[in-house]
């Protein structure tokens, strides 16, 4: 599977290049990474104390990431709103997807060891800084896939084709705001601490995660919104959500013929294709080499 | 002759600690010079810069001739940097690590092969080379990092500490290895506290004290009296030399007894 993920990662090898980066090297980094990811002790969220010789960690966290998919996607099966229903499941999944990347990747990004192994080496900063966001990306995508596969099926078998087809762009775009909204938390932290005492910051979230975490959980898509689904939504109680980004991505199915019942129209589905596009522009552009400058030292 | 390495008032601070002040430095290609100093002198920073590791530095500093902050891969590709027990992808196994090293220096897989294949022999590693290397022992590690240093074949060999963790046979193996890349017309930068290493191999000796060369020449230039030895050299420029009473009041200390450095205070 890690083949596949760097072969899909160096697919765009002439754009890398363009980009000023040494696809020979950039390959070489992510195949260690990908490898690294691969023997990595399991665990979501949580730092572990005991080395465990792990062989196969990719396709165990594909089977863990499928399992939880499957609960991340009780709101398309139970609301029948699609918008919605969708609107729901991607504020679940980024909330997640966020929460997991921020505590878990931190430790894949502040690599100490890259200091002994890849500064001394004669590489130049666009490999360095391009290879550090392809293994987010790919690391990501490994999440992600596994994690919407329920989701997915349950638009194919209840809405039809068009719904599934339309699925993986705004699962995309979301992608693209959690990977900005990880790289802007670390940035905020970085401003306020040194790189040093970063993990230990990042510890302090993780336990905070964790509450809002299983607060989430407990208080059930449904009962965030307090109705039920046979019940008349007023859209005017609720226009805050045309502010939430994920609504915004949720609004692509009114253009396959589902009603925006929370009210809204077109703008909100261009604010969720421009507004991530944006996103990852400043994270590639800005975001992503003075995290790395940071870091560097 | 044109020094292969040419520092000229280097500076470098870390907030308000200067770590290296103004430092003016010229070496000659071929020689081991022995870079002393005790801990925090601005040793590792002296090195890091001139690996191109570190570039937010005051001052000028050329390798073979480049400039380092215009230069800076060109110079990585030719110098071959050992750290002090560094931590290495210990997920790896050693021959992946190494491998991975040897694509970051562009070498075929036929010359990676070959070259780990012979240095690990050497280093009585080659058994080892399809384990993971958390497993290794701290000598083990340092072997990889002497191995992934040289991998390349570099001009200019920093080492900083290459002797930690090292068993004896392996520390005599190293200081061979130092001569024989110093026949082999390699310049060798050899940072160290092991001083009766560094006395025996070094052409040439640097003595840094808060970030400042406070002697600099060959051993016998280095030595007042006959009797000196390096050790004792470092000990008059860098210490007040009052190591017995220093030993008596720690020993005091854990005695819950006065200690004379303390009564001569009161």
């Amino acid at each position: 599977m890690n083949k596949l993920f760097l072969w899909l990662a160096m697919l765009p090898a002439p754009l890398w290049r363009i980009l000023g980066a040494d696809t020979d090297q950039l390959t070489a980094i992510l195949n260690m990474r990908l490898m690294i990811d691969n023997r990595r002790p399991i665990g979501f969220g949580r730092r572990q104390a005991q080395k465990k010789d792990v062989k196969h960690g990719t396709l165990i966290h594909t089977f863990m990431f499928t399992m939880m998919g499957c609960f991340y996607a009780i709101p398309v099966y139970v609301i029948s709103d699609r918008v919605i229903s969708m609107a729901l499941y991607f504020t679940l999944l980024l909330l997640m997807i966020t929460l997991t990347l921020i505590t878990d990747f931190s430790n894949a990004l502040f690599d100490n060891r890259d200091k002994y192994t890849l500064f001394p080496r004669p590489i130049n900063d666009r490999t360095l800084v391009l290879a550090k966001l392809l293994h987010v990306f790919i690391y990501v995508l490994r999440m992600v896939i596994p994690m919407s596969l329920a989701a997915w099926a349950s638009l194919a078998y209840l809405d039809g084709w068009r719904s599934a087809l339309l699925f993986p762009l705004p699962l995309i775009l979301m992608v693209f705001m959690g990977l900005f909204a990880v790289n802007g938390v670390y940035l905020i932290i970085l401003k306020f601490v040194k790189a040093e005492r970063f993990k230990d910051v990042i510890s302090y979230f993780q336990v905070i995660s964790s509450v809002i975490f299983f607060a989430i959980v407990y208080l059930r898509p449904q009962q965030m919104f307090s109705f039920d689904t046979n019940s008349t939504l007023r859209a005017a109680d609720y226009q805050w959500v045309h502010f939430v980004p994920t609504y915004w991505l949720a609004t692509y199915w009114s253009l396959i013929g589902y009603p925006l019942t929370l009210g809204g129209s077109m703008l909100l589905a261009v604010l969720g294709l421009a507004v991530p596009l944006v996103c990852i522009y400043i994270l590639v552009r800005w975001l992503a080499p003075e995290f790395s400058r940071k870091i560097r030292y | 002759m044109t020094p292969i390495i040419s520092i000229k008032g280097l500076s470098k601070r870390y907030g308000d600690k200067i770590v290296l002040n103004t430092i003016d430095l010229d070496v000659n290609p071929g020689q081991i010079i022995g870079y002393i100093g005790p801990n925090g002198a601005g040793k590792s920073t002296t090195v890091k810069i001139l690996c191109g590791i570190i570039q937010d530095y005051d001052g000028t500093v050329t390798v073979m001739g480049k400039d380092i902050k215009d230069h800076v891969l060109e110079v990585k590709s030719k110098v071959g940097y050992i750290p002090e027990l560094a931590e290495l992808y210990d997920l790896l196994t050693l021959r992946e690590y190494l491998t991975f090293i040897g694509k970051l220096y562009k070498l075929s897989d036929e010359v990676i092969n070959d070259r780990t294949t012979k240095m690990l022999n050497s280093f009585g590693l080659l058994e080892n080379i399809d384990q993971r290397m958390d497993s290794f022992s701290k000598g083990m590690w340092q072997k990889v990092l002497i191995t992934s240093g040289l991998l390349h074949n570099p001009t200019i060999v920093f080492m900083d500490e290459p002797l930690s963790g090292l068993d004896a046979n392996a520390v005599i193996l190293v200081k061979e290895l130092l001569q024989a890349l110093k026949a082999e017309g390699k310049t060798i930068f050899y940072c160290s506290h092991m001083m009766d290493v560094v006395e025996k191999v070094s052409d040439r000796i640097i003595l840094i004290d808060k970030g400042t060369i406070i002697a600099d020449g060959t051993i016998e230039e280095l030595k007042q009296s006959n009797s000196d030895n390096l050790e004792q050299i470092f000990s008059r420029l860098t210490s007040n030399g009052d190591f017995m009473q220093k030993a008596d009041d720690l020993a005091a200390a854990m005695n819950d007894r006065d200690t004379h450095s303390i009564n001569t205070e009161n």
